[in-house]
């Protein structure tokens, strides 16, 4: 009936069979339609010509919507998906379990975060892009950043999902992981300047990938490591998670 | 024979809870292996462990002579039938199907041969949540053919099912062991059910392998009278003080044959009708869950 098939193959069918379950309506589709209004409508109160400030005007409200939609669909859905037995379907596919790990990082954390966060960015360059055209290489570095830092959420997320394999318990503890890293970040950031600290601001600022890059698109004062903390911590979180799944990882 | 699957010695706790305690068995190419055991006997654990799912504490597992847990090309030709079938939902059934057949270098001949060996023509269309529990069975069987499979491995594929559409996937594992050759390993708590189909028993209870042999050996070598009477109470007297084991359950009296055989047993019925015991019914049946488990010395 069948012959023996590469791993990429596998691969690309596993990932296509889940990203069908991320991205089944309604969920991202009301969330991209909503988040391209919100574009058009931000450029439209407030016009701009920098593609940085518009970057940011579009992009800071998305990454709030991208960490929640992270939480439910895919820390929740992963935690379903390991409730319902599916991951051990996939699981029981001639696959490395770390194969399966990163395709669920794939199709639960990367895709949705990188669709997400272009969509706005999308509706202003339809809409102001005689004007920024000529700052695509900023909206591109901009959008990276963002995206870092939503992946960062997002590998998080599914480490608590795998960690604690309940719908209800993942979702909730995400974001509560979520507001507590927001409020360390603006914490830290604040006791730095009120305490003279530039450690510590500095620290606190580099939890945000998308404000070092914001400072170093406008010339501002930043430190190259700044760039690197949350690639850094992403890598370690990743790797944290891909080696809980190869060594740890069993449905009961 | 090399052995398909080759547990030995497999050890697995949860917390203070061994579910597995020193498991050894093989499957070998050919067979129907049941898996029988009470709720909470080890089966599932068992089965997990085996497909490399689970992690074990001790021992060893090869699956087509690899560690499932460490090597994943283990699993190539060997498919799982869960107790509780889930398929993605987010396409019809028909489409996970073909993504799954082309994970295996299939194609859509290869689903619509499966779909029609599984019976699920008419329902491939739907997804897999509309589908009645039993379709849901039989898709998570014509997903199971999709790896072209030697070995497939059945976790109570009869539970949640009505006693016709339980005899269909017992009949349809049976077909596929004589027409395509496929080894099963099946597990249940329902002897019958399991003996309808498998070569070779193996019984499970607390973690352990307490017996195993052919259905023959375990189930009908002391078989088990039922008789429906009028005075269960008087009957079960007059057999016990013959030395027979007796137990009432209702209105049936079951006496354990083995222990004084037929001969003796119909002539202490017959002195019991004459003296107004009203016999309405006598089955011989093979041995419940139960006195399997008690008798767990069979080995």
């Amino acid at each position: 009936m069948s012959s023996r098939t590469g791993g990429l193959t596998r691969v690309y069918h596993i990932l296509y069979i889940d990203i069908s379950d991320v991205l089944r309506p309604p969920g991202l589709d009301v969330l991209v339609v909503l988040l391209a209004m919100l574009g058009a409508i931000l450029v439209s109160i407030q016009p701009v010509t920098s593609p940085i400030i518009a970057s940011r005007i579009a992009l800071d409200p998305t990454l709030v919507a991208t960490a929640l939609f992270l939480a439910i669909r895919s820390s929740a859905g992963l935690a379903t998906l390991i409730q319902s037995g599916i991951l051990n379907l996939y699981l029981t596919y001639p696959i490395h379990r770390v194969t399966v790990a990163v395709v669920l990082l794939v199709s639960r954390v990367v895709i949705p975060s990188a669709l997400i966060l272009a969509t706005p960015l999308v509706t202003i360059l339809i809409l102001l892009g005689s004007t920024l055209y000529r700052g695509l290489d900023v909206i591109l570095g901009m959008y990276l950043a963002f995206l870092f830092q939503a992946v960062l959420y997002g590998s998080i997320f599914l480490l608590v999902a795998v960690r604690v394999k309940s719908q209800a318990t993942s979702g909730i503890l995400s974001v509560a992981v979520y507001f507590t890293y927001i409020a360390l970040h603006l914490i830290l950031t604040g006791i730095g300047g009120a305490i003279g600290s530039d450690v510590v601001r500095r620290v606190g600022e580099a939890m945000y990938l998308p404000d070092i890059a914001y400072y170093a698109y406008s010339n501002l004062d930043y430190e190259v490591w700044q760039l690197t903390l949350v690639p850094g911590l992403s890598i370690l979180v990743i790797l944290a998670y891909l080696t809980y799944m190869s060594r740890r990882f069993e449905v009961l | 024979m090399e052995a398909l699957l080759r547990v030995s010695n497999v050890t697995k706790k949860f917390g203070l809870v061994r579910a597995l305690n020193g498991v050894s068995l093989d499957v070998f190419e050919g067979e129907v292996v049941g898996l029988l055991g009470p709720n909470g006997a080890g089966k599932t654990t068992l089965i997990k462990v085996s497909l490399g799912l689970m992690r074990r504490d001790s021992g060893s597992v090869l699956l087509n002579g690899l560690d499932p847990y460490v090597d994943p090309e283990a699993r190539v030709g060997v498919s799982v039938i869960f107790e509780r079938p889930f398929l993605p939902d987010s396409l019809s059934v028909k489409d996970l199907l073909f993504h799954v057949a082309r994970m295996y270098g299939g194609g859509f001949d290869d689903v619509r041969k499966v779909i029609k060996l599984a019976g699920l023509e008419g329902h491939e269309w739907k997804t897999f949540s509309a589908l009645s529990a039993g379709l849901k069975q039989r898709a998570a069987i014509a997903h199971a053919l999709l790896a072209n499979p030697r070995f497939i491995v059945a976790d109570e594929p009869t539970s949640n099912l009505d006693p016709v559409e339980r005899l269909r996937v017992l009949e349809l594992i049976a077909r596929l062991n004589r027409d395509e050759g496929i080894t099963f390993l099946v597990s249940s708590h329902v002897i019958p059910e399991v003996t309808r189909v498998s070569s070779r028993l193996i019984v499970m209870s607390r973690g352990r392998v307490i017996a195993s042999g052919s259905p023959s050996d375990l189930i009908y070598k002391n078989p088990v009278a039922r008789i429906r009477c009028s005075d269960p109470e008087k009957l079960a007297h007059m057999l016990k003080t013959s030395g027979f084991n007796v137990r009432i359950e209702g209105y049936n009296v079951l006496v354990e044959v083995g222990k004084g055989g037929y001969e003796v047993l119909l002539e202490l019925l017959t002195t019991a009708s004459r003296d107004g015991v009203f016999l309405m019914n006598i089955d011989f049946i093979g041995a419940t869950l139960e006195e399997l488990l008690s008798a767990g010395d069979v080995t």
